[in-house]
């Protein structure tokens, strides 16, 4: 678990500071097109002539941009909704909720998020994000509520019947206070595990767009956006695939890491709490 | 090793598997199905409308971009029903859907079905190759630990399957194609054939690639349940009478993972079937991929619409399918009726 976190936490510096060690821009065209790794460019230079350290690093920001902002709205979306209907005094609410999450559980994501991308269109303008940007958000978390909501819910049905809400119950404790202090805090738990492991969904959902002719749209350096640019010359500069795909690589293994890190944790816990 | 969740893995249909008759529990799959599929056809009709409705400015206009034609946009106007109250478009475009019409595509003039059903044999090829890929390496790598009884070698696979249920396919692919393909020349670097069996000279790296979604959770299921069954009194009475590990392995075995590796297979299919799509896109495959790549690069918005339920029809059949594969396979529904 601290390999993961000290392998997102040097990914993350880097790509603030990447820039300022090769003494170039991201978008800056700094020499001939297609140079292999060398001293100079670490990383060798990409079709236009641009520094594929550089870019590797800076597309850092979006990819980690997207899956801490999706995961975390998807995360409260879902997690409230799941609660909400679980305590509701109606079933009618749960079943509905299940049978939204149905139609869209099953949809592959990527097509979902295709939809709802090329309907948003590329072109709006929304708080100078990067184009492209807005609409992949939008769409993630539009989609990736669902499961949060399924796995809150099906959590929040079984605390309910456990002896410390009844107590609550008797003890005369509003139904605000019961979700707020008994329920919500073990649902978090659940949900927020799983959130950490989803994160690398986000990302590998976001680098596959580009292949699909949507995503984040270039000269903004995005892993998949710099993937795809690669497919076409990877007969002759394999540089350009290979350490985009190598970081995304790294961040998968090392939130992985840091998931099962904390599932290991929070099992422990629970079994010495019973 | 813990487990992490699995991503978007529908439950069975059964809340308690070997419960219940055969033909309970067939009626029973065919309800929760049935229910399900309305549910994938209403939500994506009701979604696919909002999208369009909800956003400021002309959404035919956003969707095709600001270079598009008039008569485009015209057309795509018409086909999202923009002329239209919101709940009459809703009316038609849901009779349409339960009735199979997906619309017509804006950039093919022709029925968004018909493109689809012309790929997706190319698709459904890849996807069971990848299949029986990843259930011929998995299975021999999950049952391999608990057969040699080795903690470190058990660990070891554990970990492996944590890193590798994280790295998307089409990576792994793309790494295929670098060292496979190009490096040593064992196929062709992307392309199809013009039929089968020929065909599979072109499908094999792909599938290898997709299959890489599958293996690590086939070889963690099998690792439990072979590690279950190993510790049972049959299997040790087997041992007892001299029978060899092999015999053991297959014989006593792996009866007890098929139920579980059905179930693994079948409720992956929104997650495969994801994964097929991007691949069939970087290998330049004429199935699923290459048409919502193309529909996305002309904004072809019926078509991605078209395949994207299409899609959805088309895993809640094979969660069907599941449920019906499951029923007849477990001995305990099979000695009862």
């Amino acid at each position: 678990m601290a390999v993961g976190i000290a392998i997102v936490a040097a990914i993350a510096l880097l790509s603030v500071f990447a820039p300022a060690i090769a003494g170039d821009g991201p978008d800056r065209l700094i020499g001939a097109p297609l140079q292999a790794p060398s001293g100079e460019h670490w990383f060798g230079t990409d079709a236009l002539g641009r520094d594929v350290f550089v870019r590797t690093f800076v597309a850092a920001r979006v990819d980690y941009l997207v899956a801490i902002f999706g995961t975390l709205f998807s995360l409260i979306v879902g997690t409230t909704l799941g609660t909400l209907v679980a305590m509701a005094r109606r079933p009618v609410w749960g079943k509905l909720l299940m049978r939204v999450t149905d139609g869209l559980i099953a949809v592959p994501f990527n097509l979902l998020i295709l939809v709802i991308v090329l309907g948003f269109g590329t072109e709006r303008d929304v708080l100078g994000l990067p184009k492209g940007l807005p609409g992949v958000l939008v769409a993630v978390i539009v989609v990736g509520w669902s499961i949060y909501a399924r796995l809150a819910r099906a959590e929040a049905m079984t605390l309910r019947q456990r002896e410390f809400v009844g107590a609550a119950r008797l003890m005369g404790f509003s139904k605000r206070r019961i979700v707020g202090r008994h329920i919500l805090p073990t649902v978090i738990l659940t949900t927020g595990t799983y959130a950490v492991a989803d994160t690398v969904m986000v990302i590998g959902l976001l680098a596959g767009l580009p292949f699909l002719g949507a995503g984040v749209l270039p000269p903004t350096p995005e892993w998949g956006t710099m993937m795809f640019e690669g497919r076409g010359v990877l007969e002759s500069a394999w540089w350009v695939v290979v350490f985009p795909a190598a970081a995304l690589v790294a961040t998968a293994i090392a939130i992985s890491l840091i998931a099962d890190g904390l599932l290991d944790r929070l099992g422990a816990g629970e079994e010495a709490g019973r | 090793m813990s487990e992490l969740p699995q991503p978007a893995a529908p439950a069975s249909a059964f809340a308690a598997p070997g419960g219940g008759s055969r033909t309970a529990r067939v009626a029973k799959a065919l309800g929760t199905r049935l229910a399900e599929l309305i549910a994938v056809i209403v939500v994506l009709v009701v979604l696919t409308s909002l999208v369009v409705r909800l956003l400021p400015g002309d959404p035919a206009q956003a969707i095709l971009g600001a270079s598009a034609t008039v008569e485009r946009v015209t057309q795509l106007r018409a086909q999202l029903g923009l002329d239209r109250s919101t709940l009459e478009q809703l009316g038609t475009s849901l009779g349409d859907a339960f009735q199979g019409d997906l619309g017509t595509s804006l950039a093919q003039s022709r029925p968004v079905s018909e493109v689809l059903w012309e790929a997706f044999p190319v698709s459904l090829s890849i996807l069971v190759l990848a299949t029986v890929i990843a259930l011929l390496a998995g299975i021999p790598l999950g049952l391999l630990p608990a057969l040699r009884r080795s903690r470190a070698l058990a660990r070891l696979m554990a970990m492996l399957a944590v890193v590798f249920l994280s790295i998307p396919a089409f990576v792994v692919g793309l790494y295929l194609i670098l060292f496979v393909a190009i490096d040593w020349g064992l196929a062709p670097a992307g392309g199809w054939g013009t039929g089968w069996p020929g065909n599979l000279r072109y499908a094999w790296l792909p599938a290898l690639a997709l299959s890489f979604v599958l293996i690590p959770s086939i070889v963690r299921a099998v690792q439990r349940s072979s590690i279950d069954a190993l510790s049972e009194e049959y299997v040790e009475a087997a041992r007892a009478r001299g029978v060899g590990e092999l015999a053991i392995a297959t014989r006593h075995v792996l009866p007890n993972v098929l139920l579980p590796l059905i179930t693994l297979v079948g409720f992956n299919a929104s997650w495969l079937l994801a994964g097929t799509i991007v691949i069939e896109a970087v290998f330049g495959i004429p199935g699923f991929g290459q048409v919502v790549q193309s529909a996305v690069a002309s904004r072809d918005y019926p078509l991605v619409v078209g395949a994207t339920l299409f899609s959805g029809v088309f895993v809640i059949l094979v969660n069907l399918a599941t449920d019906l594969l499951q029923a007849l396979a477990d001995p305990r529904v099979r000695v009862r009726s």
